[in-house]
C-alpha cells in the first residue's frame, strides 16, 4: 500500500454537513451516558472525551456496549441517562438525519439496489448538491479509497474489502466532522485487514475528521488509536493513550485483555508490594492497584518479561520453577510454556537469539524483575483467569 | 312416527327455517353446501324412525343405493330409518340443475354408478330419449297407488313409464306489508310494485324458468312459446327489469326478513318455511302467482344402467308409503300427492297448509313448463339479465 | 426424477388453458350436450362480446384494481409495522392470526359477512340502538359489500409476502439512509420502498389474479349488483351448459386479467428506469489508477 495513493482531494477537509445541526470540530462528549434494554444495562454511566480530530478506539469483549456507544452517538438509541455533546452541542433529540456524523455499519449496509457511485453520493443527494457538485465530489471519494473502477458495480458484485471501501467513501464524502466506524475491518482477511489499517489511519490523519473505531481486536486498537477506550460491561476500564494502556493497565482486566498476561493468585502483603502464594512469593515495584493487605490478590507479568533458565536465577527476581510444557516459534520470537507444580502454564516469549536451548520436559525456572510485576486486588480474578476451554465446557454443559 | 308430536314439529320447522333445499343453484347451491352440512350433522345424530316393519324386504335387494338428488330435498331421517328397516345404505350426491344433472349422465353413459335421480318433469322426454333412464315396473311399486291419480300420467311422461311423482309445488311471492303498501294479487301487480315500490329491494328466482314465467303470465303469454317475437318482448323486459331486481335468489324464504327484502319471488315451500321463521308473521303476505302460473313436478326415476334396481324400486315405494311422506312433506314443505295427505297433515297439525295443497281452482291455473327449441335462448336471456341487473 | 418444470408448467397451465381456448371455438349443439368442436368458429366471442357481460367485465376489473390497491394500502403499513415495531413472540401471534381465517373455509368465512352485514345483522342494529341512523342499514348485496368481501377475502395474501420482504429487508438499510441525512419520508421512498417492491409485486399478482377470477364472495355478498365475471363464467358452465361460451368468456377474463397485469408491468417499469435515470451520477473522467 502506497501512502501516495490515498493523497486526499483538496476540499476532503472537514467542513462539515451544511444544514445540519454540528458543522463544528467534531469534539465529542459523553457525561454519565447510560443505556439500558430491559435489564440489561448494555452501557453504564460512562464518560468519554475526544479531541477533535482524534483516532479514538473502543476496545472491548463481545456484548461489553461497543455498538450501543456509537448508536446513541449516531442517533439510533437515546441515552437513558447523561448527556452527549458532539462538536460542543447538547445532542439530546436530535434524529439521525440531523447529525453530522456519519456511520461506517458493521456488515457495510449499502443499498443494493444502487450502484457504488449512487450508494456515495446518496447522502449529497438528500443536501440536495448541485448534480455536476456531486459527480466531482463522488469521484474524488472513489479516488480516495481506489474504487473509482468499479464506480458501476453493484454492491453484491463486490468483495468485502471492495465493499468495505465503498462504505467509508459514502460516508466520508459527507465531511462530517465524527466518522463512526463499528467494526470496519471484521470481516475482511488478515492481509487486506492490515493493509486497510494503515489506509484508514492515513486517511483520518488527512482528512482531520474525529474517528471513533470499535474493535474487538487489541492488536488494531494499539496500532491505529490515539487513544484506546478499553470497556467491560457497560463501563469504561480505561481510556488512555496505547502505551500507558499497554504498560500501565488500571485493571487486571485491562492488563489480561491488551497483550498476553501471566497471572498469579496469591494473598497481598506489604501495601500490595508482595504477593505470596503456594510455594511462591512476588515483589512488586509498581503502584498496586486495588490491592488490600491479607485479602486475595494477583501477581501479573507479560511473556515477554519473562526469562527462563535451566539453573535457579539469582536472588531478587521473581522466580518459580515448572517443568517445561513446550517451546515454539512464533516469528522471531521463541515461546515456551512452563507447567509449574500447581498445574499452571506461565508463559515467556523470548526473543530467538536471547533464547537458551531447554529439552520439554525438563525443570526449569521462570523469573522476572519486580518492576514488571503488576499487582491488582482479586475482584477480576474470575474474568482474567477465566480459562477458555473450561468456559466452554461450562456453556456446552449449561 | 306413527303419532307426531306438537313439540316435535316445532322442532322440524326450526330446522326447516335454516334450511335451503331444492334447486340450489348458483348462490344457493354453495351457501347449501354450506348450511346443509351442519344440518346434516345435527340430524345425523337423531334417532332412527320406529322400526315398524313395513312391506317384506325382498330377498334380492342389493345392500345400496346411490342418489344423485338435490340438496336437502328429504328428512335425512328417512333415509337412516330406509336402511333399517330395509337393509341397503343410501349414499347421495348433490347436483345444482336438471342440465347439470343431465349433462353428467350423458357424460357417464350409463355407467355413473346412480340408481335414482331426480329430474323435473319437462326434462323428462328426452331423458328417455337419450336412453338415461328406465322403463318403470310400476308392479314393483305397490305403493304407487297411493297417489293421487291428478298427480299421475303426466303429459312428459303417460302412463308413468318412467317417472313417479316425488312432490310438486308452484310459485308466487313473499311481501313485507311494513315496506309495500300496494296489494299484490296477481303477476302484472308483482311486475309494477317491483318497478315502483320495492324497487331496488326486490329478489327475483335465481332460475330462469320461473323469471321467464312472470313475464308470460303477466302478459297472458303462453310460457311454452317458442315465438320469436314473444322472446325478443322477454328479453326487452329483461333488460327493463333488471335495474330494480337486488338478487337474484334462489331461497329468499328463511333470510327474506333477515336480508329485508320488500318483495320476493319464491317457490311455495321456501315460502312457507320463511313463515315458519318469521317472528312476526301477520306482517309478511304470501300470494300465488295468478292469472296464470306454474306447476312443476319432481319425480323418481331410475337410472339407466343403475346397479342396484330393486332397491331404487324398494325406496321409491318406501317413500309413498303415507306416514313417511307425510314426514317428507314436513320437511321439505311440497305437496307429494299422496291421496289424504292434507287430512294427515292437518291432523297432525302441521302450520300453513294453504301454502302446500291448493284448491282445483287454483290448480286449474298451474301449467307445466316443457322444454323446447327456445330453451338455450331463454337460458342465454336470462343470464344476460342478472349481468345486466349490475349496471 | 424432478421433472423438469417447464413438463410441470405444461401440464397443469398451458394444456387446460389451451384446451380452454380450443372449446372456446366450439359450439353447444342441444340441451344434453355442453360442446361439440366438429365446426370451429368465432361465433362465441361474437356472443360474449354482444351481451351486457362486457359490462360485467369492466366493473370485475374496477372491483379487482380498488380491491387489489386497497389490500395494498391496508396491509403494506401493517406488515411494516409488523416487521419493525413488533417484538418477534407477538410478531408470531399478530402473523398467527392473519392466517387463522385462511384455516376456516373460503365459503364459510364470506357468509359470516353476510351475517354481519345484513340489515338485520349486528352492524345494523347497533347503528340503529345508537341512534346513528333510522332505518335498517342495506350493506349487503351491493358492490361495496363485494367490495369489502374481496378486501377481507385477500388481505393475507397481500401481507404475507410484503412482511416477508420487509422483515428481511436489514434493519441497517433504513439507519445508513438516516444516517446519511435521509429524513422518513426519504429514507421510506428511496430504500424501503424499492427493497420491498418484490414483495409489492407477489402481493400485488397474488392478490389481484384470484381476485379478478373470485366468484364466490360476489355470489355471497354481491346479489344482482355485485355481480363477477367468475360467476358469470361459472355460469355458463353450471346453468346454462354452454361451454364454449363459458370458454370464451373465461379466454376474454385471463386475456383481461394477463392485459392489466401488462399494462401495470410496463408502467412499473417506466417508473423504475426514470428513478434509474434520475439517480444516475456522473463522474468526472479520471486519471487511469494504478492498482
Ligand atoms: N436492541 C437491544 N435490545 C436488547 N439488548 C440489547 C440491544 N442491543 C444491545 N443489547 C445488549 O446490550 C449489550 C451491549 O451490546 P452491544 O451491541 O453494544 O455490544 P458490543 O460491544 O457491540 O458487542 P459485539 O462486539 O459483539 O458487537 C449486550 O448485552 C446486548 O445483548
Ligand atoms: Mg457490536
Amino acid at each position: 500500500m502506497r501512502a501516495s495513493s490515498a493523497t486526499l482531494p483538496p476540499d476532503m477537509s472537514a467542513e462539515g454537513r451544511a444544514g445540519s445541526v454540528g458543522a463544528g470540530d467534531g469534539s465529542v462528549e459523553l457525561v454519565g451516558v447510560t443505556k439500558r434494554f430491559g435489564t440489561v444495562t448494555a452501557v453504564d454511566a460512562i464518560d468519554i472525551r475526544v479531541r477533535p480530530g482524534e483516532f479514538l478506539s473502543l476496545l472491548g469483549p463481545s456484548g461489553c456496549g461497543k455498538t450501543t456507544t456509537l448508536r446513541m452517538l449516531a442517533g439510533f438509541e437515546d441515552p437513558d441517562e447523561g448527556e452527549i455533546r458532539i462538536s460542543g452541542r447538547a445532542v439530546q433529540g436530535v434524529p439521525p438525519h440531523r447529525r453530522d456524523v456519519n456511520t461506517v455499519f458493521q456488515n457495510y449496509a449499502l443499498f443494493p439496489h444502487m450502484s457504488v457511485s449512487e450508494n456515495v453520493a446518496y447522502g449529497l443527494r438528500q443536501m440536495k448538491t448541485d448534480k455536476t457538485e456531486i459527480g466531482r465530489r463522488v469521484g474524488e471519494a472513489l479516488e480516495m479509497v481506489k474504487m473509482s473502477r468499479l464506480a458501476n458495480r453493484k454492491p453484491r458484485e463486490m468483495s468485502g474489502g471492495q465493499q468495505q471501501r465503498v462504505a467509508l467513501a459514502r460516508a466520508l464524502v459527507n465531511r462530517p466532522s465524527l466518522l463512526l466506524l463499528d467494526e470496519p475491518l471484521g470481516a475482511l482477511d488478515r492481509k487486506l485487514r492490515e493493509e486497510m489499517q494503515i489506509e484508514l489511519k492515513l486517511l483520518q490523519s488527512q482528512v482531520g475528521i474525529t474517528f471513533i473505531f470499535v474493535t474487538h481486536d487489541q492488536d488494531e486498537a494499539l496500532s491505529m488509536s490515539d487513544r484506546i477506550a478499553v470497556m467491560l460491561d457497560g463501563r469504561v476500564e480505561q481510556l488512555a493513550d496505547p502505551d500507558t494502556v499497554y504498560d500501565h493497565p488500571r485493571s487486571a482486566f485491562v492488563a489480561g485483555f491488551i497483550g498476553k498476561q501471566n497471572f498469579f493468585e496469591g494473598t497481598s502483603r506489604d501495601r500490595g508490594s508482595v504477593v505470596e502464594g503456594d510455594g511462591w512469593t512476588f515483589r512488586s515495584s509498581l503502584e498496586p492497584i486495588g490491592a488490600v493487605d491479607g485479602r486475595a490478590a494477583l501477581a501479573a507479568v507479560r511473556p515477554e518479561a519473562v526469562r527462563v533458565s535451566a539453573q535457579q536465577p539469582s536472588d531478587g527476581r521473581n522466580a518459580i520453577s515448572g517443568d517445561l510444557a513446550s517451546s515454539s516459534h512464533l516469528g522471531d520470537v521463541i515461546q515456551f510454556v512452563v507447567l509449574t507444580p500447581d498445574r499452571k502454564e506461565v508463559i515467556a516469549r523470548l526473543p530467538r537469539p536471547d533464547a537458551p536451548h531447554l529439552d520439554v520436559g525438563g525443570r526449569v525456572w521462570c523469573s522476572w524483575e519486580a518492576d514488571h510485576t503488576h499487582v491488582f486486588g482479586a475482584e477480576q480474578v474470575e474474568i482474567v483467569l477465566a480459562d477458555p476451554a473450561r468456559d466452554e465446557a461450562a456453556a456446552i454443559a449449561g | 312416527m306413527s303419532e307426531p308430536d306438537e313439540d316435535l314439529k316445532i322442532l322440524a320447522s326450526v330446522e326447516s327455517a335454516q334450511r335451503i333445499s331444492r334447486r340450489a343453484f348458483m348462490s344457493g347451491s354453495v351457501v347449501a353446501a354450506f348450511s346443509g352440512s351442519i344440518l346434516l350433522s345435527a340430524c345425523s345424530t337423531s334417532s332412527p324412525g320406529g322400526a315398524a316393519n313395513s312391506s317384506g324386504a325382498s330377498p334380492t335387494l342389493e345392500d345400496q343405493l346411490e342418489f344423485f338428488h338435490w340438496a336437502q330435498y328429504d328428512d335425512p331421517k328417512l333415509f337412516k330409518k330406509f336402511t333399517n328397516e330395509l337393509g341397503p345404505v343410501t349414499h347421495i350426491d348433490t347436483y345444482t340443475s336438471n342440465e347439470n344433472a343431465i349433462t353428467k349422465l350423458v357424460a357417464a353413459q350409463g355407467s355413473s354408478g346412480y340408481d335414482i335421480v331426480v329430474p323435473t318433469g319437462p326434462y323428462i322426454p328426452q331423458m328417455v330419449a337419450n336412453n338415461l333412464l328406465q322403463e318403470l315396473d310400476l308392479s314393483k311399486i305397490p305403493n304407487f297407488q297411493n297417489l293421487e291419480t291428478v298427480f299421475t300420467n303426466q303429459p312428459w311422461d303417460p302412463g308413468n313409464a318412467h317417472s313417479v311423482c316425488k312432490d310438486w309445488g308452484t310459485v308466487g311471492w313473499i311481501v313485507d306489508k311494513n315496506q309495500i303498501s300496494t296489494p299484490i294479487n296477481t303477476w302484472k301487480d308483482f311486475i309494477n310494485v317491483a318497478m315502483t315500490e320495492a324497487s331496488g329491494n326486490v329478489s327475483l328466482l335465481d332460475a330462469q324458468n320461473e323469471v321467464m314465467g312472470v313475464y308470460f303470465w303477466a302478459n297472458g303469454i303462453d310460457w311454452t312459446t317458442t315465438n320469436q317475437a314473444d322472446l325478443d318482448a322477454y328479453e326487452a323486459w329483461t333488460l327493463q327489469m333488471a335495474p330494480h331486481v337486488k338478487a337474484f335468489e334462489s331461497y329468499p324464504g328463511y333470510q327474506f326478513a333477515q336480508l329485508g327484502y320488500g318483495l320476493s319471488h319464491v317457490w311455495n315451500g321456501d315460502a312457507r318455511q320463511g313463515f315458519n321463521s318469521f317472528k312476526d308473521p301477520s306482517r309478511y303476505a304470501w300470494g300465488i302467482g295468478s292469472p296464470n302460473t306454474e306447476l312443476w313436478m319432481d319425480n323418481w326415476t331410475i337410472v339407466q344402467g343403475a346397479p342396484h334396481p330393486e332397491a331404487a324400486y324398494a325406496f321409491i315405494n318406501f317413500i309413498l308409503d303415507p306416514k313417511n311422506s307425510l314426514q317428507d312433506m314436513e320437511f321439505h314443505g311440497y305437496n307429494t300427492g299422496i291421496t289424504g295427505l292434507k287430512e294427515a297433515a292437518a291432523a297432525a297439525k302441521v302450520p300453513y297448509l294453504d301454502m302446500v295443497f291448493f284448491d282445483p281452482a287454483q290448480l286449474a291455473t298451474m301449467h307445466a313448463q316443457e322444454i323446447n327449441s327456445a330453451f338455450d335462448r331463454e337460458v342465454q336471456i336470462f343470464l344476460n339479465m342478472k349481468n345486466a341487473a349490475g349496471a | 426424477m424432478a421433472l423438469p418444470a417447464w413438463v410441470w408448467f405444461l401440464c397443469f397451465f398451458t394444456l387446460p388453458v389451451l384446451w380452454i381456448v380450443y372449446y372456446s371455438f366450439g359450439y353447444k349443439p342441444d340441451i344434453y350436450h355442453p360442446i361439440a368442436t366438429d365446426k370451429l368458429s368465432l361465433g362465441s366471442y361474437h356472443e360474449a362480446f354482444s351481451r351486457a357481460f362486457v359490462h360485467v367485465f369492466s366493473q370485475t376489473l374496477q372491483i379487482s384494481i380498488i380491491g387489489t390497491s386497497l389490500c395494498l394500502l391496508i396491509a403494506f403499513p401493517f406488515a411494516y409495522w409488523l416487521a419493525t415495531r413488533v417484538s418477534p413472540r407477538w410478531r408470531g401471534v399478530l402473523l398467527g392470526l392473519v392466517v387463522v381465517p385462511f384455516f376456516v373455509n373460503f365459503l364459510i368465512r364470506t357468509v359470516g359477512w353476510l351475517i354481519l352485514l345484513s340489515p338485520a345483522g349486528p352492524v345494523s342494529s347497533l347503528l340503529q340502538r345508537w341512534g346513528l341512523r333510522s332505518e335498517p342499514l342495506h350493506l349487503l348485496q351491493t358492490r361495496g359489500a363485494v367490495q369489502l368481501g374481496v378486501v377481507y377475502n385477500y388481505l393475507a395474501l397481500m401481507i404475507l409476502p410484503l412482511f416477508v420482504t420487509l422483515d428481511r429487508l436489514d434493519p441497517a438499510m433504513r439507519e445508513a439512509s438516516k444516517d446519511l441525512g435521509a429524513n422518513r419520508v426519504k429514507t421510506f421512498r428511496q430504500i424501503t420502498l424499492p427493497l420491498a417492491a418484490p414483495g409489492i409485486v407477489a402481493g400485488l399478482l397474488l392478490v389481484f389474479i384470484p381476485l379478478t377470477g373470485d366468484y364466490i364472495t360476489a355470489l355471497v355478498l354481491g346479489g344482482a349488483k355485485g355481480n363477477m365475471a367468475g360467476v358469470v363464467v361459472a355460469s355458463q358452465f353450471t346453468i346454462a351448459q354452454d361451454w364454449a361460451l363459458g370458454a370464451a368468456q373465461a379466454v376474454i377474463l385471463i386475456a383481461m386479467i394477463m392485459g392489466t397485469v401488462a399494462v401495470f408491468g410496463l408502467f412499473a417499469i417506466a417508473i423504475r428506469a426514470i428513478v434509474r435515470v434520475s439517480r444516475r451520477i456522473t463522474l468526472p473522467p479520471v486519471a487511469e489508477e494504478a492498482v
